[in-house]
């Protein structure tokens, strides 16, 4: 098991005269822990029935383990798929849930029903295979729905927002739960979510979504820092954003011309002079000039302070320049909190800061 | 204050009013007709008490006519359940599973028997089935009945199916299940209480018809065509016997019925109190897991 598990080659799908998934490719490793991430109504759902062939692409290819999928069914693809509402058989106990694919193969009952002991011994849930799922906590049926998935020994297993259902601290459970059975079991993950909490904090790669588009695949790092593009920048974590025009080059920089000054960032698009621009800066690369000791920051601005959040470790300021809100964490130190208020000077170094080919933003 | 509690009772005594109306038009000639079960008069009446008698249970016992009609009965809604059950689901399936330009006119033609007049069904299916030299008798009562019911128990299906969650389903065809597994494994127990339903439906509809069945029996019978042809000479108090005894099987089954409802309710009850237990405990189980759990802390209090 190594190389390529699943593949999309050129895929598109339309559903009428709507483009649900623009022409995509997508490489995912075996044994990978991939993940999905885009705003509501992107086409993660769709790309997952692709892959588990409940659709055909309207163009391109699937292949999953080297093997051109077209007109395999959904139960004809060794991949497994674990429904938004996870989709558990109410009419049966959790032992039979967990062993239908195996009856699906004519395993006989008592062979079924030791493996689904196992499998349920894999998810924490030994012992509990009599029960109906009605009578399963949330983060339990979760966890039968996984164990359902794996019973059938797929190749790929895909979840499609799994823990959405969950309340916020069974969420936090889920996702280290499912990391370690992902671990164990060594089957290819591809997870679909619109969280990039759990998408960063889960996976191995990344692929980030925008309107049936996939607009860039990497890992966590690479996504938050390294984004290609201005959705990219703006969909994963905070962001400050200037816009402007390039008024400059300079090895691998470029200035920026905007209506709050010049700023000087990493040229992340190769742009030239003239193009339109945006200035990417995290709140957390944002400072107060003349604080921390150290060089002043060759980027400056002046901004009113306008409120604060304390979040514990780090404050959040929020910023007003020009009319331009900004947003800057600054390090919850003895001597920050109380006094910081009115006008003051902020700043960031220009590595900290990314200029990208001005572009759509995700909303808030 | 008084004005309106005056105004109070006289809504409540409207109602009282109302209910007792309602309740003696829909009891009253009940219990007339069973009392006149017990009564020594030879026709069916309370006026002319000449004192309770239990022979007119004897005499059903002995009348041949009433009871082969009774089995016969029996006999056409069991076939009539058969046969209305599997054409019903199927027509069910078509409507609710294809799409199609037409669906809307074959919807109207598979409801159709249900609005036309049970003489007509019961006509045209003799007329029909004498092209095929098949007489009129208990098998061709039992397909001009299921011409309607099988309508009904469509309506029936229909409702349950449109209920689906057909991602189930799909789940099962995804672990790698048959086409036919699918269907016996999840869609049909999803059916089963509409099952149940329906065959009872189909029954009663079976039992109580007559308007069809009078046509298609032929030289046989079965109960209702017999009180009815017994009409022409006068009834016989053994006719109250049979309608109490199905007075007493009604209350008998619903009593039953609103029993095992009620202890169903309390069982779901029970679980849903331990299911919400369990949220709990496996909450303070990821608390006290720590850092992880970090992530979600409640910012502290909010901008100056
Ligand atoms: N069968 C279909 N027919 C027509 N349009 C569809 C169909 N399935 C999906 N779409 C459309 O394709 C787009 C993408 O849908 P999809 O379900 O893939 O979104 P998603 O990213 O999974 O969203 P969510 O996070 O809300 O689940 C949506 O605009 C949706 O309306
Ligand atoms: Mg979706």
């Amino acid at each position: 098991m190594h190389g390529k598990n699943v593949e999309l080659s050129e895929a598109v799908m339309r559903f009428g005269d709507f483009t649900a998934v623009h022409r995509s490719n997508l490489e995912i490793e075996a044994g990978e822990f991939f993940s999905i991430l885009g705003p509501s109504g992107c086409g993660k759902t769709t790309i997952l029935r692709m892959i588990s062939g409940f659709i055909e692409p309207s163009e391109g290819r699937i292949l999953i383990g080297g093997e051109d999928m077209r007109g395999r069914g959904p139960n004809n693809r060794p991949t497994a798929l674990i429904f938004q509402n996870l989709a558990l058989f109410p009419l049966m106990t959790v032992w039979e849930n967990v062993a239908f694919g195996l009856e699906a193969r004519g395993v006989d009952k008592a062979a079924r029903r030791k493996r689904a002991e196992e499998l349920l011994a894999l998810v924490d849930l030994a012992g509990q295979g009599g029960k109906k799922p009605t009578e399963l906590s949330g983060g339990q049926r979760q966890r039968v729905a996984v164990a359902r998935a794996l019973a059938v020994e797929p190749s790929v297993l895909l979840l499609d927002e799994p823990l959405s259902a969950l309340d916020l601290k069974l969420r936090q459970h889920m996702r280290s739960e499912l990391r370690e059975i992902q671990r164990k079991t060594g089957v290819t993950f591809v997870f679909i979510t619109h969280d990039q909490g759990e998408a960063l904090t889960m996976s191995d790669r990344v692929a980030v979504m925008n309107q049936g588009r996939v607009e860039q695949i990497g890992s966590a790092d690479e996504i938050y820092l390294n984004p290609r593009t201005p959705f990219v920048a703006t969909f994963v974590g905070q962001q400050n954003v200037f816009r402007g025009k390039v008024a400059g080059l300079d090895e691998g920089l470029a200035q920026v011309e905007t209506s709050l000054g010049r700023f000087l960032g990493i040229n992340g698009d190769g742009l030239g002079v003239g193009d339109d621009a945006m200035v990417f800066v995290r709140p957390e690369r944002l400072g107060l000039v003349g604080r921390n000791g150290g060089a002043a920051p060759g980027n400056q601005l002046e901004a009113e302070v306008e409120g604060r959040e304390l979040e514990g470790p780090f404050i959040n300021m929020f910023l007003n320049a020009q009319g331009l809100p900004l947003t800057m964490h600054v390090t919850n130190s003895a001597e920050m909190p109380a006094q910081l208020a009115g006008r003051q000077k902020v700043g960031f170094r220009s590595e900290d800061a990314l200029v990208l080919r001005a572009g759509d933003l995700a909303d808030e | 204050m008084s004005a309106q509690s005056s105004e109070n009772r006289v809504a409540q005594a409207i109602l009282n009013g109302y209910l007792a109306v309602f309740f003696l038009y829909m009891f009253a000639p009940l219990i007339v007709m069973s009392l006149a079960a017990f009564n020594a008069y030879d026709y069916p009446s309370v006026t002319q008490w000449r004192g309770w008698t239990l022979k007119w249970f004897s005499a059903l016992a002995e009348d041949d006519r009433i009871l082969i009609g009774l089995q016969n009965t029996v006999v056409v809604a069991l076939g009539v359940i058969v046969i209305s059950l599997p054409l019903g689901l199927a027509g069910a399936f078509i409507l609710t599973r294809l799409q199609s330009r037409w669906t809307g006119l074959l919807y109207a033609a598979l409801v159709s028997p249900i609005l036309t007049p049970g003489i007509i069904l019961g006509i045209s299916t003799l007329i029909f089935w004498r092209n095929f030299d098949v007489p009129g008798g208990l098998f061709l009562t039992v397909l001009a009945q299921s011409s309607f019911i099988a309508s009904y128990s469509m309506l029936l299906f229909m409702a349950r199916l449109q209920r689906q969650d057909r991602v189930l389903e799909e789940a099962a065809l995804d672990l790698g299940g048959s086409n036919l597994l699918v269907f016996r494994r999840i869609t049909l127990p999803f059916l089963y209480p509409t099952i149940a339903t329906a065959s009872v439906i189909a029954f009663l509809q079976s039992i109580e018809n007559y308007n069809t069945t009078v046509f298609a029996i032929g030289g046989d019978w079965t109960l209702v065509t017999e009180i009815g042809s017994r009409f022409r000479f006068g009834l016989s108090p053994v006719i109250n016997v049979i309608g109490v005894i199905f007075v007493v099987l009604t209350v008998v089954a619903a009593t039953l019925y609103a029993y095992y409802r009620e202890r169903e309710r309390k069982r779901v009850l029970a679980i849903e109190l331990e299911l919400r237990a369990m949220d709990r405990q496996a909450r303070l189980a990821a608390k006290r897991r720590g850092p992880e759990a970090d992530e979600t802390a409640v910012p502290l209090p909010a901008r100056a």
